[in-house]
């Protein structure tokens, strides 16, 4: 079983495993209790609308060699932003409709560019499911680098963003720049929407993000306690996912969602007992 | 030291506030005495939280002036917010994120003191003579905020606000969905800050449980009803006048009860 190890492409997705973890516990949490997980589905579907348009134009040769993990990080994190910038302006029921909007034209967008690439869609299914064993050397360095700047910044403003989370309005009688760190959240939120669409696909971006920490929340005493309840579900279900793929020969991302919501089922009926 | 000097702690001239075309708040000037213990009341939609929004800086206004310990609130932002305590309405804080009693009176004095900071041992004593001060039985110190009781909860979040030595504390509606039994505590803790040179400003709904301790009453209806005493404040004509319906004034032991029925007071 060991020698296992001498692939580097699964040597690449245990390391991506545990990029993805801690990104997940560090986002998935804020996401949690700013109750914005629909934020995430849309974000990774705008994400998606990136990627296939970044095939399409090195297909067509107009910006060649653009790949497609940049083209879905700018996507996301405009995305985010117009999400921030209109909802800025009005309620958070608001914010769902906006979310909603944006959420449906970047699918759109996605089908549009994914048929336009045609006998490369292959490609672009890669995103959808992930490929989690295929990973190269840069996309793991691309990786590290997303999970690193974000998994810094929520550590460094972790107390701000659950003070602003808990009540947004003693956070800004305080003088925290409320606006600011929404902002930060939001674009952290978009890269580490693109970590995990490279690791797991754009479909099971929402699973692993938002599963492990939401059955964290419901079992945790203290905030930061749902990061670290978070960060392990995930480990176990992205490590677990991975051992059942290379024995059953099956996508390891299908099985490590699949995990995951049992994790939260389980947690529910903890809950419920 | 209160005595020395008359301060005046909040200091409100002219005030127009607005949301888009619709007029909160219109013309209301009233001065706040420090210390003192101040009631903001009036009835649904009046404007008392767009009072308290415009005092703090969480909105702006359109014409007018607010100075509060005589710092003009516009270009003294900061000093302004390190001189006041804010305790919002509870319905406003998201429970659903598991935190406890303490942690969330840590939170507060931490990021007051910015990112990088760690607690020390006098921020966490702090935190706990806060705690005590407010009268919050021991066991409920490492509860999840979700599972205390309305008056603890309220109790918690008025921990953390003095936690951080403001000279105003500005409380909106502390008293609803408040046992009897903590709304007199809470009221006792809240005369005794008075006494230690802290002013206080309680938006409320209902008057009549905390009238003895209130020195006074600001009666709004998006315009200023009145300004003073309870006594010279609690009349028949003032009360029929904010809430457009005749109302009962019970006078009982030098003190005004206004009976208001199941309106919004």
């Amino acid at each position: 079983m060991l020698e296992i190890l001498n692939n580097p492409f699964i040597v690449r997705a245990i390391i991506a495993i545990v990029l993805i973890s801690f990104v997940s516990s560090a986002i998935g949490s804020l996401t949690i209790f700013r109750e914005q997980s629909f934020l995430v589905a849309g974000i990774a579907h705008g994400a998606l609308a990136g990627a296939a348009l970044a095939i399409f134009l090195d297909y067509y040769r107009i910006l060649p060699e653009m790949s497609p993990i940049a083209g879905a990080t700018v996507f996301s994190v405009i995305m985010a932003v117009t999400v921030g910038f209109f909802s800025s302006r009005g309620s958070e029921a608001h914010m769902d409709v906006i979310i909603g909007i944006t959420f449906s034209m970047a699918m759109s967008l996605a089908i549009l560019f994914v048929s336009m690439i045609r006998e490369y869609a292959v490609q672009a299914w890669g995103l959808i499911m992930g490929d989690l064993l295929l990973l190269t050397s840069m996309d793991l360095l691309f990786l590290i680098i997303i999970s690193s700047i974000t998994v810094f910044l929520v550590t460094l403003f972790y107390r701000e963003f659950v003070l602003i989370a808990f009540d947004e309005e003693g956070a800004r009688a305080l003088g925290l720049k409320v606006l600011l760190y929404d902002y930060l959240l939001l674009i952290l939120t978009a890269l580490s929407t693109v970590v995990l669409l490279k690791g797991v696909g754009a479909i099971l971006v929402y699973v692993m993000l938002i599963i492990p920490a939401a059955a964290a929340n419901k079992l945790a005493k203290n905030a930061s306690n749902v990061m670290i309840l978070a960060l392990l579900f995930s480990l176990i279900s992205g490590f677990l996912g991975l051992i059942l793929a290379i024995i059953l020969d099956l996508a390891p991302s299908a099985l490590a969602g699949l995990i995951a919501t049992t994790i939260y089922v389980i947690t529910l009926m903890i809950k419920r007992a | 030291m209160p005595g020395l000097r008359s301060e005046t702690a909040v200091d409100v001239r002219n005030l127009y506030v607005s949301y888009g075309d619709y007029l909160a708040l219109e013309n209301i000037s009233f001065s706040v005495p420090h210390p003192s213990v101040t009631a903001i009341m009036g009835p649904n939609g009046a404007g008392k939280t767009t009072l308290v929004r415009a005092i703090l800086r969480l909105i702006d206004f359109d014409e007018g002036e607010i100075k509060v310990f005589g710092l003009d609130v516009r270009e003294n932002e900061s000093e302004v917010r390190n001189l006041i305590g804010y305790v919002p309405q509870r319905e406003r804080v998201r429970e659903h994120i598991p935190v406890r009693a303490k942690d969330v009176v840590l939170l507060a004095k931490m990021v007051r003191l910015g990112p990088l900071s760690l607690p020390t041992k006098r921020d966490i004593e702090e935190v706990k003579s806060a705690l005590k001060s407010v009268l919050l039985p021991r066991e409920a110190w490492n509860k999840k905020f979700s599972d205390l009781s309305g008056g603890q909860k309220q109790k918690v979040l008025i921990a953390r606000a003095i936690v951080l030595k403001p000279k105003l504390l500005i409380l909106d509606e502390p008293f609803s969905g408040v046992d009897t039994v903590s709304q007199r505590e809470i009221m006792g803790f809240l005369s005794k800050l008075k006494d230690k040179g802290i002013s206080i400003i309680i938006v409320t709904h209902d008057i009549n449980p905390i009238v003895e301790h209130i020195d006074n009453i600001l009666l709004l209806n998006r315009r200023k009803i009145a300004f003073g005493t309870p006594q010279e404040v609690l009349t028949k004509e003032n009360l029929s006048k904010a809430y457009g319906i005749s109302v009962k004034v019970i006078v009982h032991g030098g003190a005004c009860y206004a009976i208001i029925g199941d309106r919004h007071a």
